[in-house]
């Protein structure tokens, strides 16, 4: 975990790597949820 | 973290179903299952927070159903009752309902009779005129809330300027 007493936390590539993931993490969640109502055989 | 459905249907209107730790599932008296919960951030990296989701798989329209909202304050209010949470959301923009779901948020927050206990830091990332509504709850006694704020800022502060974000055709 990066410390927080500088002013820049994050580097470029580190906000971009977040951005793609957040826009894709509902469908991430989404194959998470199927898989685990197809693990109880909902 | 786990959850406890059991806590939840103390109050909640209708019965909720543990999936997982952090996963929940109920159906309403219109026939609608929604899924709900939380799933360990792996993208913003700044400890342990969650990404809270809620889905309407059948993706069927439905009227407002105030229960729906109840439950869902339930559950919030199950996640906020452990120690150190953090709660991420990003609204979802498929549908162009994102800003109403971000208002939801909103009237969550403003209605949790501990909302003092809470920050709420909603904000609009704006991508070249393409808005992204996202926010970050955290209890006030975390002993990392101002810099977990700070991040969260300066993440939302600089996101534009890093890459750009379209709509999905």
């Amino acid at each position: 975990m990066k410390a927080f007493d500088t002013k820049r936390i994050f580097t470029d590539k580190e906000i971009a790597d977040a951005i793609k993931g957040m826009m894709n993490a509902k469908n991430e969640w989404l194959q998470y949820v199927q898989r685990r109502e197809a693990e109880l055989g909902l | 973290m786990r959850l406890s459905a059991e806590n939840i249907n103390k109050k909640s209107p209708y019965w909720v179903i543990q999936l997982d730790d952090m996963l929940f599932r109920f159906r309403t008296k219109n026939g609608i299952t929604y899924r709900v919960g939380f799933q360990e951030d792996r993208y913003l990296k700044v400890g342990n927070t969650y990404n809270f989701f809620i889905t309407n798989m059948d993706n069927q329209h439905t009227h407002r159903d105030l229960d729906v909202f109840k439950v869902v304050s339930l559950v919030l209010e199950e996640f906020f009752s452990q120690d150190a949470s953090v709660m991420l959301y990003i609204c979802d923009p498929t549908d162009h309902r994102e800003k109403t779901r971000s208002l939801l948020y909103k009237r969550w927050y403003n209605s949790y009779p501990r909302h003092n206990e809470l920050t709420l830091r909603d904000v609009e990332i704006d991508f070249s005129g393409y808005i992204v509504y996202s926010g970050m709850i955290i209890r006030n006694d975390h002993p990392q809330r101002d810099e977990m704020l700070a991040a969260f800022d300066e993440f939302v502060g600089r996101a534009p300027f890093v890459m750009d974000v379209q709509p999905k055709p």
